[in-house]
């Protein structure tokens, strides 16, 4: 009988087929991001718009990263076995990185925020290789997903509200 | 493939014990060794292996074999939660 392989080469090659479903959805995140992260006491600033618009798109970038590079590749060492939670401590790790990055230059809520956006882009993106494996079936990730979705959609809702709010209270 | 696992207790394969003439086919096509022969008649001996893809049922000649194949990726799933099985589509710009 022949055997399916899944080697990290295979998983790597794969990487290229995630990241070209980007583009369109980011066009969006970027207009979003920077439209959100001008909202202030000022009502809105084209300087706030920029610097902290560059903050949330690395926290985006650092997503995309830990779910759609990082998790194909580490697949197989990263623990649990659904690919949510995977693409989850991928993004945990990720974005601890974007927070050192801008340490000092964040107030606790902004840390929250960068953090949720990170871990939810990556749960997310991670969750959609499932349809690159040659051993995930439907049914299962369809149970994945029913859970998942609603943590990372709650995740990606928490990270906006606080970022907005975090300008109005920093 | 020992080294991947995915998610226990959800698949839809079933096997017809009456309806299975043991020809080994199953046994041969599955990509994950999830069936084996005993004896006369095949069995499922690793159902948490399975990855639906169809092939058990698609070669079964005498139709002992259910399974609900499909694509697995979130994308498509997300597609027939808002547009139905039927509209729903792998290849579309929407998908990869």
């Amino acid at each position: 009988m022949r055997q399916v392989t899944f080697s990290i080469l295979e998983r790597t090659v794969l990487i290229p087929v995630e990241l070209s479903h980007l583009p369109k959805p980011t066009f969006w995140v970027l207009l979003a991001v920077f439209f959100l992260s001008g909202i202030g006491t000022n009502i809105f600033s084209l300087n706030d718009a920029w610097y902290r618009g560059l903050m949330a798109l690395t926290a985006y970038v650092g997503g995309i990263l830990a779910g759609a590079v990082a998790a194909p590749i580490l697949l197989p060492w990263i623990p649990g076995r659904a690919f949510a939670l995977k693409g989850a401590f991928t993004g945990i790790v990720a974005g601890s990185a974007v927070l050192l990055l801008f340490k000092g230059g964040l107030i606790w809520i902004e840390a929250v925020a960068l953090l949720f956006i990170t871990v939810g882009i990556s749960s997310y993106l991670a969750m959609n290789f499932t349809g690159s494996t040659p051993y995930t079936s439907p049914s299962g990730v369809e149970k994945e997903m029913r859970r998942a979705i609603p943590l990372q959609a709650g995740a990606v809702v928490i990270a906006l509200v606080a970022w907005v709010g975090a300008a109005f209270a920093g | 493939m020992e080294n991947f696992r995915y998610l226990e207790g959800v698949t839809t394969l079933q096997l017809d014990l009456e309806a299975c003439v043991g020809c080994g086919v199953c046994e041969l096509v599955c990509p994950h060794a999830v069936f084996q022969m005993n004896g006369k008649k095949a069995e499922i001996g690793d159902p948490d292996g399975c990855m639906e893809c169809g092939a058990c049922a698609q070669n079964c000649a005498a139709g002992a074999i259910r399974v609900t194949p499909g694509v697995g990726c979130a994308s498509y799933i997300i597609q027939t939660w808002i547009k139905g099985k039927e509209a729903a589509s792998c290849s579309s710009s929407e998908c990869c």
